[in-house]
């Protein structure tokens, strides 16, 4: 039995400029991610890090 | 990412693991490859236009690659992208169209014209005039019965993807036939 639903299903060939265009911005995103990951978390840990002393016992 | 590990050779699911834990545009890369023709032919499924269609494309993989970590792994990868394409799809299509909604209303009124359709009733259906009932039905209906049909998954595979019941994937099914029958006559 044809099954009309797979009769319908397109396809065409997807345009090749697409790749690039997703690719850029996911590069983009990555880019802010890492960032906001830098100046947010790994700066403030690096600063306390180096304002920590270790107390030792006299 | 070591020269000697080939890419190609990832299971879906690897693949998407690797990318979660490394965001690495380049496995990113893969999967797009793997994914975007079956994506944008889905797409085109949805929208008025083939610029339309790569849009939604370029969208969905730039939200896949922010919600990735959603993954569970519950079903399989290709069952739960193809079940974002659609929910991405449906909720731009609900945005961008009242009018659609107004034609439904208008049909759910003789809904109770059409009872009993099964599975073989659908399937006698001619593809041109069917392509234009799902152009009209609400786009919730039209993503389980594409699903269901045209990638073939089982009843199972639905109530993961749904959160819901066998018993009401199984009436969800039931009233998308129904109104698919009712819009079918119409025409």
């Amino acid at each position: 039995m044809s099954n009309p639903f797979k009769e319908i299903l397109h396809q065409e060939k997807l345009p090749t400029m697409l790749k690039e265009k997703v690719m850029n911005d996911i590069s983009f995103i990555k880019l802010a991610i890492d960032v906001a990951d830098l100046f947010v978390v790994k700066y403030p840990e690096t600063v306390e890090s180096l304002l920590k002393t270790n107390k030792k016992k006299l | 990412m070591k020269p000697s590990v080939k890419i190609d050779e990832f299971s879906d699911e690897d693949l998407v693991k690797k990318i979660v834990e490394t965001k690495e545009s380049v496995l990113f890369a893969e999967l797009y490859d793997r994914y975007a023709p079956k994506v944008y032919n889905k797409c085109l499924g949805f929208a008025k236009s083939r610029v339309e269609a790569e849009d939604l494309t370029h969208d969905i993989f730039i939200k896949l690659y922010m919600k990735l970590h959603t993954f569970k792994g519950t079903s399989k990868f290709s069952t739960w992208m193809y079940s974002f394409t659609y929910n991405f799809c449906v909720n731009y299509v609900q945005r961008n169209s009242y009018k659609i909604r107004e034609k439904v209303q208008q049909v759910e009124s003789d809904e109770n014209e059409v009872d009993g359709v099964d599975e073989y009733d659908i399937f006698q259906l001619k593809a041109k005039k069917l392509k234009r009932v799902l152009s009209i039905i609400d786009p919730k209906d039209k993503m389980i019965l594409l699903l269901k049909y045209q990638d073939e998954l089982s009843i199972k595979e639905l109530q993961t993807v749904f959160e819901i019941s066998e018993s009401a994937v199984k009436m969800r099914l039931k009233r998308a036939r129904e109104k698919v029958m009712a819009i079918y006559k119409k025409l």
